[in-house]
């Protein structure tokens, strides 16, 4: 599997085709060989299909930024795993994993939470939990009121289905 | 591995609550370590330094390698027992480096009472051979006791895990081929003698240190004899004629720069091999982890934010991400170490359960150190659970983490109540280390649910003796037993009873595992197997 970059906001894919004797890689239709030295004043000097280049790099977060000779760029990793955790469940209703009481309630219908935001607070076995939102959304119902009790897995509050969601 | 995407609020109101809490219970924490560890008398400080004595700890911080970190253990025990007279338990125990080899220190307090032996005193010693033991650390030993305290000897000498077992766990060390240094500062009396005589090394300095079955006192009142301390017991006799030491010394100092130079010619253990990577710091700030904690008891928090504030770039391979989600499991690196995590997001089910003893299995066959996160009220209740066997799932969680080959190590990050203790790895279920947080507390139940029990149980006993129901009667059973127990369930009452190797300061759960999962690899692996599983 190539890895997939997102760079300066382009999806890009890069195939490692050998490591040994230097790593040769493949981009879109252009296969290079490449090699690394250290250089001075912290920068490393990359051998480009010959030609020699002093690079920089600072992590960010998830971003590295590279300075390549004289141009610059931003790069991310882009990891499914992470991709399908930004989506957020993508369920619509927000569940009790455990039987209980509710507290207190945060929200009402038609309210625009973020993802994170409290939703509910709720009591099962001696121990409080808020419940928050999934994912961005908009409130469609709030299915229960304080002191209501519920089973393991009831929905408690529902989210809008999102407009970009749905298909047409 | 995936970085944790933390939905932490921090500019919530609370976030700013509980940050503000959780400063003020952990300046509190320091407070009293602070008195216990350098809270004495002046006139005890200069009765020492006048006989050439120094304070344990500046023995230590002379005696540890420069600019290494020394995890202490229990640095509260006893504080809320024996009307705070023994602090610390009146000695010192933790994990350091010396002549760079990893090894765990016994220090008598001398400043306390002459570093009498209280019953805390002889459980934290034995508790800390028994982590010798466990993870095979080298053990140095600073010897300056009177000997046991008289009045409670009753609570100290005769029983299984009594004084007699600090020379047992000595003897067993020694079998083990784990090396031991004494070093002799002050007297080892009756017991204590046994302390330099099952090191493998000894050192004693001249004119104070002193070994003996019995002191002057004592041996005048059983034979007549009259002799003097050094005569008895002391340097010269004890390097020249009896053999009980090994080196002489004319100070403190010199018997420190010889301690050193001996434990220089220790071999290193071999560790067992683990998955390792290169460390990296947490992707989150720990200092967050105040903000997280509820000041409320009662109240549960997503252990993820709590994860992603420990572990090697904040990076979590979550198992069975869908799948009794009260329990949450899988694996991250800390200080590049691979480790197993299980921590509680609420009650145990029958489904967190399983999934549970599961990734415990996995986790032994993967030679994975397993961490327990607490903030646990049990397991569920109720006719529905009982038939569904909540029973017999725990027990099978029981089975696997009680006879877990791979090292344990648990952290009480909140509550920890009822038999949710026993599934993750409470202190009878041998973590290698249990570290608590300030605002933790423990309980066989919590505090209101006892308190009702309790005038429940009153209210049918006046019932049935056909008393007229006096609500004032309850309302008091209600109240006291509310007091009582509020005290019992603190984080101070259990470290006093040394329920746990020390509290600790949140933000620096990260490096005790650290150093606890470094000592924990000098151990072999235990052979792998379970017992019975009920099905």
């Amino acid at each position: 599997m190539g890895t997939q970059l997102v760079l300066d906001g382009t999806p890009t894919t890069i195939t490692i085709l050998a490591r040994r004797p230097a790593l040769t890689c493949r981009v879109g239709d252009q296969t290079c060989t490449v090699t690394e030295t250290a250089g001075a004043d912290d920068s490393t000097v990359v051998t480009i299909d010959g030609e020699a280049f002093h690079l920089w790099r600072v992590q960010e977060g998830d971003r590295v930024h590279v300075k390549l000779g004289t141009r610059t760029f931003s790069i991310t990793v882009d990891d499914p795993i992470n991709a399908a955790a930004q989506l957020g469940g993508a369920a619509n209703g927000v569940k009790a994993d455990m039987p209980g009481v509710v507290v207190s309630v945060h929200c009402a219908a038609g309210d625009l939470v973020r993802a994170g935001h409290p939703l509910l607070t709720i009591e099962s076995m001696k121990m409080q939990m808020t419940l928050t939102a999934p994912r961005d959304g908009t409130i469609a119902t709030v299915d229960v009121k304080v002191n209501e009790t519920f089973q393991k897995g009831a929905v408690l509050v529902v989210l809008a289905t999102e407009p970009e969601s749905t298909s047409s | 591995m995936s970085r944790i995407r933390s939905t932490l609020n921090t500019n919530s109101a609370e976030f700013r609550q509980n940050t503000l809490a959780n400063l003020a219970r952990r300046d509190a924490f320091r407070l009293r370590q602070q008195a216990a560890r350098d809270a004495r008398p002046a006139r005890d400080v200069e009765r020492l330094h006048k006989q050439g004595k120094m304070l344990p700890r500046e023995r230590l911080e002379k005696l540890l390698d420069p600019g290494t970190p020394f995890l202490e253990l229990s640095s509260l025990a006893a504080n809320l027992d024996y009307d705070g007279e023994a602090p610390g338990a009146s000695c010192i125990t933790g994990i350091g480096m010396i002549s760079g080899r990893e090894v765990i220190i016994h220090a008598d307090d001398s400043s306390i009472k002459g570093g009498a032996w209280y019953p805390l005193t002889v459980k934290k010693i034995v508790r800390c051979l028994d982590i010798a033991i466990e993870n095979r650390l080298p053990v140095v030993h600073l010897c300056d006791s009177a000997g046991g305290f008289l009045p409670l000897q009753s609570e100290l000498f005769p029983d299984k895990h009594m004084a007699g077992r600090i020379f047992r766990n000595q003897a067993i060390l020694s079998k083990l081929n784990v090396k031991q240094l004494s070093l002799v500062f002050g007297h080892c009396t009756a017991g204590g003698a046994y302390i330099p005589a099952l090191s493998d090394y000894a050192v004693i300095v001249r004119g104070t240190g002193a070994v003996f079955l019995a002191g002057p006192p004592l041996v005048k009142a059983a034979t007549g004899e009259i002799v003097s301390v050094d005569e008895l017991g002391g340097c010269d006799m004890h390097t020249q004629v009896s053999g009980t030491c090994d080196y002489p010394a004319n100070s403190e100092l010199h018997a420190i720069a010889l301690g050193r130079e001996v434990v220089a010619q220790w071999d290193r253990p071999q560790k067992w091999a683990i998955q390792q990577t290169a460390s990296e710091l947490p992707y989150y700030a720990p200092e967050e982890l105040y903000g997280i904690i509820p000041d409320d008891i009662k109240r549960g928090f997503d252990m993820r934010e709590v994860i992603a504030r420990l572990v090697d770039g904040s990076r979590f391979h979550e198992y069975q991400p869908a799948y009794g989600t009260t329990l949450v499991c899988g694996y991250a690196n800390l200080w590049g170490y691979k480790i197993g995590i299980l921590a509680n997001n609420g009650v145990l089910f029958n489904d967190s359960a399983l999934k549970g003893a599961h990734f415990i299995e996995l986790c032994n066959q993967n030679t994975t150190p397993l961490v327990f996160l607490q903030n646990i009220t049990g397991y569920m209740v109720g006719k529905e659970y009982e038939a569904r066997g909540i029973t017999k799932d725990g027990a099978k969680m029981i089975m696997a983490q009680a006879c877990s080959r791979v090292p344990k190590f648990t952290v009480m990050c909140h509550g920890s109540f009822g038999a949710g203790n026993y599934g993750m790895c409470g202190r009878a279920y041998d973590a290698r280390l249990l570290l608590a947080w300030p605002n933790h507390q423990i309980g066989v139940m919590g505090g209101e649910q006892a308190a009702r029990t309790l005038a429940e149980v009153k209210t049918r006993q006046l019932e049935r003796d056909g008393k007229a129901l006096d609500p004032g009667v309850v309302e008091k059973v209600y109240q006291d037993t509310l007091g009582a127990y509020q005290e019992q369930l603190s984080a101070y009452y259990s470290t006093s009873k040394l329920w746990d190797d020390g509290i600790i300061d949140p933000i620096d759960t990260r490096n005790a595992l650290g150093i606890a999962i470094s000592a924990a690899l000098n151990a072999p692996l235990e052979d792998p197997g379970y017992g019975v599983f009920r099905f």
